[in-house]
């Protein structure tokens, strides 16, 4: 296989809480690996973490400790030049375009902005690079001469996008895009981002607590629960066959557009909150709300481990009843 | 099935705006049944939360106002009712929990004082107060009740607000609980657990849910009836089955298609709507789906299409389209 495009090694975020020596550990300990024009779902609940390792991976946020490397260079400290450089390959698009962009600025005005900073094209071909942006965005070219305040929240979505591809980036990281947007808009975006893939084979790093976006569009899915990657791998066994408990949980608990299936369901339902990431618990993270909690979860952090092919999972049950029982105990 | 325990017909509400009165509820006519859950569902800007705060008598005043209308309870006309009265109505016998609880907590407020506070407006003494308190505040899942109501608000995660805001509208165990998108802001987990304690609490006590949302999944989980509603308008309404399976309404027929499917190996593009919602302020002529719709005709965008019945059984399943499903074109 390919080396792979983007690639994160043990990456944990820490952050002092304010008015106190407590610190809260955002991330704790995240390994992954895009390839090129590959999709990875990441999904997740608040607080699970999946936003500071949207940061993290982009380089808005240094990481406290862990790697991150672009194309088998190591950026996770670069500055400057190099940043520069890098934000030419990695780009991210935000949950809600309207606070991302400037409104007393014209669309066509934030998009050239971008060619100019990065020094894209010379003066003369801005206006007609700012038209192709918008057309591959599905806007007409005329919405350049728009404040964002004339835009629908799908619209101004799309100019979000545009305004990430105006580097011709090698690699996304969209941050809940269409959470934000009405259902009958949330499809036209949904489509626009897998052509864009398909068409300019640029990888993403797609971040959302919804998981049937999630499964609509990956290759692969890894699910966050409280700062770790609890379960990975292929879409469908991830999403439709789950080896954690809490992705089990998770899917249950998506309630299904059809009340003949909703009929049929008996859901029932996890226990309890998100522990409070400044005091986790020990041993595995969702010990305290899961089912199938033994002794061990209570004492051992599970290590996240291939347990069917290339489907891993962070839980010391699903390993045993795998037959791998050491699987999840053994670190590196 | 029981007779109408809410009754509304032909409400319309306006909002007073610096370019004129626009109308964000239309001309709506629904009923709830006694112990039904009934869904009202829509996008962003359609009306549904005008719609059931115009029902309750909250609506903002001004900018809005309703210009037409009767919102009966078992009967009676709530929009006829002095303010006082309508007061002692609300709490009583309709009761209301939003998508953010601390719209209506008071954050420099014991929660054990707000839920007794509703109590003793309705004439229970102290003694009756507390007890209820406590044992309503059990009801709804908060631990260690007797502790929990010398806690202020901001004290509590958003799930268990939600629960207090709950206990507070179920103390005085109302015939109609409306339910304004109560699990929107929630995570899933939690959101099953909010549906789980409603759907619970709703077999003890009997009462109505109406649950105001914009989610599909939620509908088909929670509600045996569907309201759907556009541009102002109850453009389609049936059982869940009826609306979900035999769609009457091209929107409601896109709204459904354009969800990811939850199964199968296939992931075809989604089914898209084209454009936008519409800004109340600058509703369409005619039917307010046909500047987005593929099978809008010319009178589409003259005459707003009435609701009529398409099937009668089990209830009745309505719709507002002057285009029936087997001339679509999509």
């Amino acid at each position: 296989m390919s080396s792979p495009i983007l690639r994160a090694d043990d990456l944990v975020r820490v952050y002092p809480v304010r008015g106190t020596r407590q610190s809260l550990t955002a991330v704790a300990g995240v390994s992954l690996e895009l390839h090129r024009g590959e999709t990875l779902g990441i999904v997740g609940e608040s607080g699970c973490g999946k936003s500071t390792l949207a940061r993290l991976l982009v380089r808005l946020e240094d990481p406290t400790s862990g790697r991150i490397a672009l194309d088998g260079e190591d950026v996770t400290s670069i500055r400057g030049a190099g940043l520069r450089a890098v934000r030419r390959r990695i780009q991210m698009v935000f949950q809600d375009p309207y606070a991302s962009l400037s409104p007393r600025q014209t669309i066509g005005r934030t998009l050239e902005e971008v060619i100019q900073v990065h020094g894209l094209r010379p003066r003369a071909g801005w206006g007609t690079r700012v038209g192709e942006l918008l057309d591959m965005v599905g806007l007409p070219s005329a919405y350049a001469r728009r404040y964002p305040h004339q835009l629908s929240g799908g619209q101004r979505q799309r100019v979000g996008i545009a305004r990430a591809l105006a580097v011709e980036p090698e690699v996304m990281v969209l941050d809940e895009p269409v959470s934000a947007l009405d259902v009958s808009v949330q499809s036209g975006v949904m489509n626009l981002l897998a052509r864009l893939r398909d068409e300019l084979d640029v990888a993403y790093i797609f971040i959302s607590h919804d998981l049937g976006m999630v499964r609509h569009i990956s290759d692969r899915i890894a699910v966050m629960y409280l700062g770790r990657i609890v379960e990975s791998g292929p879409w469908e066994p991830v999403s439709d066959r789950p080896l954690h408990p809490y992705t089990e949980a998770l899917q249950q608990a998506v309630p299904v557009a059809d009340p003949e299936i909703e009929a049929t369901r008996h859901v029932e339902g996890v226990v309890g909150e998100v522990p409070d990431p400044a005091d986790p618990p020990p041993g595995c993270p969702f010990h305290p709300r899961c089912p199938l909690a033994e002794d061990v979860c209570r004492e051992i952090v599970p290590v996240l481990a291939p347990l069917a092919g290339d489907h891993s999972a962070a839980c010391h049950v699903a390993a045993r009843r795998l037959g791998k029982p050491e699987a999840t105990l053994l670190t590196g | 099935m029981s007779r109408p325990v809410l009754s509304v017909r032909d409400l319309t509400t306006v909002l007073h705006l610096r370019a004129g009165p626009v109308e964000v509820v239309r001309h709506v006519d629904f009923d709830v049944l006694g112990g039904e859950t009934v869904a009202l569902v829509g996008e962003s800007g359609c009306g549904k939360s005008m719609t059931m705060l115009s029902v309750m008598g909250l609506h903002p005043r001004p900018p809005a106002e309703i210009v037409s209308g009767r919102v009966e309870l078992d009967g009676v006309d709530l929009l006829a009712m002095s303010e006082e009265k309508r007061r002692f109505v609300r709490g009583a016998e309709l009761a209301m929990i939003y998508q953010d609880p601390m719209t209506s907590l008071n954050p420099l407020m014991r929660i054990g004082d707000q839920i007794a506070e509703v109590l003793v407006a309705h004439g229970r003494s102290r003694a009756e107060a507390r007890q209820r308190t406590l044992e309503v505040l059990s009801q709804v899942g908060i631990p260690l009740p007797s502790r929990a109501v010398d806690a202020y608000p901001h004290e509590f995660s958003g799930g268990m607000r939600q629960r207090v805001m709950i206990a507070i509208a179920l103390a005085l165990e109302p015939k109609v609980l409306i339910a304004d998108e109560p699990t929107t802001a929630l995570d899933v987990t939690i959101q099953q657990q909010i549906i789980s304690l409603v759907r619970k609490l709703q077999r003890d006590m009997g009462m109505a849910v109406v649950w105001v949302t914009h989610d599909l999944g939620v509908v088909a989980r929670v509600a045996e009836r569907v309201m759907v509603m556009y541009g102002g308008h109850i453009v389609e309404t049936g059982s869940s089955r009826q609306v979900f399976h035999i769609s009457q309404h091209p929107y409601t027929a896109g709204l459904l298609d354009a969800v990811p499917p939850v199964r199968g190996h296939e992931r075809p593009p989604l089914r898209q709507i084209p454009g936008a919602p519409p800004d109340p302020a600058h509703q369409p002529t005619g039917c307010p789906f046909h500047p987005r719709c593929p099978n809008a005709v010319p009178r589409c965008l003259e005459q707003m299409p009435p609701l009529t019945v398409r099937h009668a059984q089990p209830v009745a399943h309505e719709a507002a389209c002057w285009v029936p499903p087997p001339e679509w074109v999509a």
